[in-house]
């Protein structure tokens, strides 16, 4: 199956352990996607501070969508029951809405339901996606629940649906990490059970946060860095704590190196946001 | 006037702290620290955390093996670190996977009632499938605990989540599947389903997923309803316990961006909740760190030169989001807490320690 480069497939999921900027990374994605001329349109999922199912507009060529199960689950089942009284009273039934609700598959069918619908829509869709645990059971939920609706419509679209996320055509799945130990590790870890799901679509890894990019591009080389002489917990000073940083990013670099698995991106600690656009349009540009 | 003077004093006087906050912050750090220092002021403390890092588990002494639902004494060994330790430090660590089969066994101690449960379809996808139920289990795991008056400290490290406050709608969420008005439904005969609109929504769910599906899912319904009284029952038990003087709420965050919408977000759901909230850490800062004479920066390479440069910048990001922090946990009267980054990553029980003594001392 062929491949295609990150930056031309329709669809982008970010998702990675907690606190690895997951939602800074997926919106510089969007936003450089839509300064590059494509209609993008930013997703997250039920953010509760936002009204469920809310659509905004970002800026050119750029839409946010809360997405939401409820909101969702209304318009899918619009789409599925042509008469569209009888869909909403079906949608808007008590017992069908707690269905909806409570059931953890439907629930995660409907979110990767309307990203899906989504994709057709829009020249890119790009998904700020939950953390590792969460995203896998957003996966695995909806495949799985597809299964006791054998032969019926919802089980042909949740079908479809996994093979558009398992296309490399179509879709990416970026996995963000620090150069920190755990995030790494989890990172590895939430990329084989996704080969699991997923065989033909392997995901791609982001690097963010580092302390310094350059010095990456051969982790095992530490020459230049000297050994820390101090053994206190915190550094005696700045120089000391530069020092032992650098040589422990490059240390847990060697998780990655010795899975064989080279970031498609490394950003260094932006303090502006705008900055980690800028660094993708260089790429998306052209 | 915050509720306590110092985070020894806290740890003194509550018997359960739980330590909210986003991934990634080093909440299971700081909560395994705060359950040592409860132990060096002569408390019999335990940390129950559901995701250790493997490294922590390792540095504690922990293996898969001793993932279970007995907490490991630790006491012994922390004798070697802290030689005249008066109290007790034990962890435990719960199996999470199965979480919500192990909810379900909660609910009835009958064991044909739970096979029943378990032998629908519907179950067995939810039990593989259902994250939610992590959350939930923490709590009835922190309410056995509790139960037992062993501890007079119970740290609990909530599960990694998106937000602070997905914690505290877990009961929600879980008690969803035990809606009265709803669950009834399902052990009305079908031919008892009077309302026309009800027969034709389910008519339509057929029509959708099969009949096999709705006839499942009306065995499931029916069978919640029989254990729903026992979730009641235990629910209600929890919130009663986590409203109690005895429990309160921490938050951890680093200085970053949203650290201050989610700490007013935290902050508002326990206040809707009247639950306790006492203290904010603000982990791994920079501004722990001394800077050296300018001079012994000048002549290094240019990678610790252009290290130094984002250093430099990081230090001052965080310095403007640790003022607008600090002013918030004053005005909500809440302890504040500065934890410094530390120069190596925490993989010994006496890094640990050495956070823990951290907590205790201001460090800058």
């Amino acid at each position: 199956m062929s491949v295609s480069p990150l930056e031309r497939r329709r669809l982008i999921f970010v998702t990675g352990k907690g606190g690895v900027g997951k939602t800074e990374i997926s919106m510089a994605w969007a936003r450089a996607l839509a300064a590059a001329g494509r209609e993008t349109l930013w997703i997250e999922i039920e953010n509760p501070a936002r009204p469920a199912g809310e659509l905004k507009n970002l800026g050119p060529n750029l839409l946010s969508l809360n997405c939401e199960a409820g909101v969702a689950f209304e318009e899918y089942m619009a789409l599925k029951i042509k008469v569209s009284v009888v869909a909403k009273l079906f949608a808007r039934n008590p017992l069908i809405q707690y269905l909806s609700q409570a059931s953890p598959g439907i629930h995660e069918l409907v979110i990767l339901g309307k990203i899906w619908d989504s994709v057709p829509k829009f020249d890119h869709v790009v998904v700020d996606a939950p953390a590792t645990g969460h995203a896998l059971a957003l996966f695995h939920a909806t495949r799985n629940f597809a299964r006791l609706f054998e032969g019926g419509p919802i089980h042909r679209d949740a079908e479809a649906m996994l093979a558009t996320f398992g296309d490399s055509r179509q879709t990416g799945i970026v996995i963000a990490a620090l150069p920190e130990e755990m995030p790494l590790v989890e990172s590895l870890e939430l990329s084989a059970k996704l080969a699991k799901l997923f065989p033909e679509n392997p995901a791609s890894f982001v690097l963010n946060r580092c302390f310094d990019t350059e010095c990456y591009a051969s982790p095992s080389s530490q020459d230049s860095i000297p050994e820390r002489k101090s053994k206190t917990a915190i550094a005696e000073s700045d120089l000391d704590y530069i020092q032992a940083r650098l040589r422990r990013e490059r240390e847990n670099l060697e998780v990655w190196v010795r899975a064989g698995v080279v970031p498609a991106f490394s950003f260094p600690w932006y303090r502006d946001p705008s900055d980690m656009v800028d660094r993708l349009r260089e790429v998306f540009g052209k | 006037m915050t509720a306590f003077h110092s985070l020894d004093e806290l740890l003194v006087k509550r018997r359960i702290l739980i330590c909210a906050g986003t991934g990634g912050v080093g909440k299971t750090t700081l909560s395994v620290a705060m359950a040592l220092r409860a132990a060096t002021l002569g408390r019999k403390a335990v940390v129950l955390t559901l995701d250790p890092a493997k490294r922590l588990a390792t540095s504690l002494g922990m293996d898969s093996a001793s993932v279970g639902d007995t907490p490991l004494d630790l006491t012994a060994r922390l004798r070697e670190t802290i030689p005249h330790l008066t109290g007790r430090f034990a962890a435990i660590m719960p199996d999470t996977g199965r979480t919500f089969d192990a909810f379900v066994s909660t609910l009835s101690d009958d064991p044909s009632v739970l096979q029943s449960i378990r032998r629908n379809p519907i179950f067995e996808m939810i039990s593989r499938e259902y994250s939610g139920s992590n959350e939930y289990m923490a709590m009835v795991r922190m309410h056995q605990l509790h139960r037992t008056g062993e501890y007079d400290l119970i740290v609990l490290d909530t599960p990694p989540s998106r937000n602070a406050v997905a914690f505290l709608d877990a009961p929600q969420l879980l008690a969803r599947f035990f809606d009265e008005r709803m669950v009834r439904w399902f052990v009305l005969p079908t031919n008892q389903l009077f309302a026309t609109g009800m027969r034709k929504a389910f008519g339509i769910l057929e029509s959708l997923t099969g009949s096999a599906f709705v006839s499942n899912l009306f065995d499931f319904g029916a069978r919640l309803f029989d254990v729903r009284a026992r979730f009641s029952r235990d629910l209600d038990e929890i919130m009663k316990i986590l409203r109690s003087p005895d429990c309160t709420f921490g938050m951890v965050t680093a200085p970053h961006a949203e650290a201050h919408s989610d700490f007013r977000a935290l902050r508002e759901n326990l206040r809707d909740r009247k639950l306790g909230f006492d203290v904010l850490f603000a982990n791994r800062l920079l501004g722990a760190i001394p800077l050296a004479a300018a001079g012994a920066i000048a002549d290094q390479s240019p990678i610790v030169l252009r290290a130094h440069d984002q250093f430099i910048r990081m230090r001052e990001f965080e310095t403007r989001h640790l003022t607008a922090l600090t002013r918030e946990a004053l005005r909500e009267q809440i302890l504040f807490s500065k934890v410094p980054e530390l120069a190596r990553d925490v993989h010994t029980l006496d890094d640990l320690v050495a956070i823990s003594a951290l907590l205790a001392t201001p460090a800058f």
